[in-house]
């Protein structure tokens, strides 16, 4: 990297905003009737530097300084200080349908949405056709935007975005949306570009496409760079991190014996309800040295725990467990009823670890954890708390990032001669 | 200074062909659906100038006994009138140009300012329609003079005003959502607190603090100029050609910083 001159440098870059309370305070203050705005820091001082071809993530919560830096790597923000070298041409995938008019045909919107990301009228005109092949609309193109599916929208924008032949392309969460075989072909046109040498910047909350995607990632919070490292290392940190606050946030709510619950921030809420007869109290993951953790790697030896506290007198404690995508799709539950393991008794206040020991067939993703506690003479849960606890799941399975579990398979080709 | 340089930069230069496009496609939507379509970006404008040169030049001037040829006032209203209505416009709709297209200016690469950039632009189209009626009555009534020459200094410093005014109401119109409707009022008002449809005579029949109220308006002298330049072919008006230029680029600067401090902050106002 060091002996080619890297597509993006970025130079002790800090931005501040000026906060206005109201833009009446902002008038007196331009009219000179002295300060009248708070400072706030919405990055500092930023280095980083991209090779050609690099693809690298941007990873933060919201409000880290990831659009602002993007924007200003863009030119339409300027830096307070510091420096940007950019080394060629800039794309964006534009957000689904934005610069895009919806009673306009498709080939106009490629005219707009080429001069939106900055090319000449001529440039686009010449593309136009390359632009309509990619995007696979046919007789499409010719119709108003308005007229396509979603996901036609968004073959548009994208092959509209492609055109410009971006020397550093943005992809700032778009690709969230759109069917996965849209999303599958996209990755798969990053790929073909990377070999071409175009550096991609990526924004996005999935870290396992930050992890498998890209080469590098860097970590903002409050505007600074918290991390640069490979991608899946700050990936790793940084959802360990997100999660650990996620487990400290949950610690600090008050211990509800019953009702319904939510914790803020960036997880899920929790649901809670129940009669109160029994309480869950805790639900944690263990690794095989009985340490608490929230990131498994792949086919690591775990156990699953509950601790459930008795309010009054059971006569039949039945714990369940249920493992749910973030899609809600259960992928794993169990009770002991399949494995016949007898209900437990509890007198008041008397205390049980409801345990599963299990080998981590998960594939790579978020999981949440459900657990719930009732009788058998029961008509309602004791206690039941939905997506209780977030689970990350990190590892190279060998299969496809979009599938559910790890089949331990193994891939062979057996030629079996000619036929 | 450094903002409107940037500022510059960025849509008569890096963007021009966007700010272009975004200007004639809000001249077609803003009649899209029409069955004349874009004939009314011309008719609106002459029918406007025609009612108001009908009525104060013909109809009032007979009735106050004015001593103008009616030709003559007609002249004077209308150099007056044309840029007016151009200014007018650009005003009114200013503080919702930024509303109007939200999702552009949340984009990462979306350069805003062309957006109040484009809104001028579709401003000055009935202008140009305007300035040919316009100027071939001038030249009928008063004839051809080297003053004519200066027209292009005076377009100029109107657009600097327009754009200017365009950059001050369309960033405060993402905070101030009544400042539509204040506007819209004061343009409405503004037509008679100007010396456009008033002819030299009847501000003259004005009391002591109506001529005031008149010269305060900074549009006045906007008018005097153009009147100066295409009926009186002399400058009858020196003090508007100090006040008008002043007003225009003064505004241009404010708006620009404000524009300019105020971007980052308009996609969450949004």
């Amino acid at each position: 990297m060091s002996e080619i001159k890297p597509a993006l440098r970025i130079q002790g870059v800090s931005k501040q905003f000026e906060i206005y309370a109201s833009p009446a305070q902002m008038l007196l203050e331009l009219i000179g009737f002295g300060t009248r705005h708070e400072s706030f820091a919405a990055l500092t001082d930023i280095n980083v530097e991209i090779g050609r071809g690099e693809v690298v993530g941007i990873v933060g919560r919201n409000g880290a300084g990831k659009s602002t830096l993007l924007k200003i790597v863009a030119g339409t923000l300027t830096a307070d200080c510091g420096k940007v070298e950019v080394d060629g041409r800039i794309s964006a995938i534009l957000e689904l349908g934005t610069g895009f008019h919806p009673d306009y045909t498709g080939r106009e919107n490629i005219v707009m949405g080429g001069l939106c990301l900055g090319m000449s009228r001529k440039e686009i005109l010449a593309k136009q056709e390359e632009v309509v092949a990619f995007s696979e609309l046919g007789e499409f193109i010719d119709r108003p935007f308005r007229t396509y599916s979603s996901g036609m929208q968004a073959r548009l924008c994208f092959s509209t975005a492609l055109a410009c032949e971006p020397t550093i392309l943005i992809v700032d969460e778009a690709l969230s949306v759109g069917d996965v075989r849209f999303q599958r072909k996209c990755f798969a046109h990053f790929e073909a570009l990377r070999a071409r040498g175009t550096t991609i910047l990526l924004v996005s909350h999935d870290m396992n496409a930050v992890a498998q995607f890209c080469d590098r990632a860097v970590w903002l919070e409050r505007g600074r760079v918290v991390a640069t490292g490979t991608a899946k290392e700050v990936s790793e940190d940084y959802l360990r991190a997100m999660l650990g606050e996620a487990t400290a946030a949950a610690a600090q709510a008050p211990n509800m014996p019953a009702f319904s619950q939510t914790l803020g921030g960036d997880i899920a809420p929790e649901m809670r309800y129940g009669s109160g007869a029994a309480c869950i109290e805790h639900v944690e993951v263990l690794d095989s040295n009985g340490n608490a953790v929230e990131l498994l790697q792949s086919r690591g030896q775990y156990t699953l725990r509950a601790r459930v506290r008795a309010v009054r007198n059971l006569g039949d404690l039945h714990v369940g467990f249920a493992v749910r995508t973030v899609r809600g799709v259960e992928v794993f539950s169990i009770n002991p009823r399949p494995q016949k393991v007898a209900p437990v008794e509890l007198a008041p206040d008397e205390v049980v670890h409801a345990e599963v020991a299990f080998t981590n067939y998960l594939a790579p993703g978020d999981y949440f954890v459900t657990v719930g506690a009732w009788g058998l003479n029961d008509d309602a849960h004791h206690d039941r708390r939905v997506d209780v606890l977030q689970i990350h799941v990190s590892g190279d399975i060998g299969a496809l990032p979009q599938s559910l579990v790890d089949l331990h398979a193994k891939y062979s080709f057996t030629k079996v001669g000619s036929l | 200074m450094r903002e409107l340089q940037e500022l510059l930069r960025s849509i008569l230069s890096r963007h021009r062909e966007l700010v272009f496009e975004l200007a004639r496609r809000e001249v077609l939507e803003r009649y899209a659906g029409n069955a004349l379509g874009s004939v009314w970006a011309v008719l609106t404008p002459l029918l406007t100038m025609a009612i108001y040169v009908g009525l104060f030049g013909f109809v009032f001037p007979a009735r106050f006994g004015g001593d103008e040829s009616p030709w003559l006032a007609a002249a004077l209203i209308l150099s007056g009138l044309v840029p007016w209505i151009a200014v007018a416009d650009c005003a009114t709709r200013a503080p919702s140009t930024l509303l109007a297209h939200r999702a552009l200016v949340r984009q990462v690469v979306f350069p805003v300012e062309a957006l109040p950039a484009k809104s001028v632009l579709a401003c000055l189209v009935p202008q140009i329609v305007g300035t040919v009626v316009g100027l071939t009555i001038a030249l009928i009534v008063a004839g051809a003079s080297w003053m004519l020459l200066l027209l292009p200094v005076l377009w100029l410093a109107q657009i600097a005003m327009m754009f200017g005014l365009m950059l001050v109401l369309s960033t405060l119109g993402v905070w101030l959502r009544d400042l539509r409707e204040i506007v819209s009022f004061l343009a409405n008002i503004g037509l008679y607190v100007a010396p456009i449809l008033l002819l030299p005579q009847i501000i003259n029949g004005l009391p002591r603090p109506a001529q005031w109220i008149i010269a305060a308006n900074p549009v006045s002298h906007m008018v005097w100029c153009f009147q100066d330049t295409v009926v009186y072919q002399r400058f009858e008006h020196p003090w508007s050609w100090l006040v008008f230029p002043f007003v225009a680029l003064t505004l241009l600067f404010v708006g620009a910083k404000l524009f300019t401090k105020l971007k980052p902050a308009m996609g969450e106002a949004l």
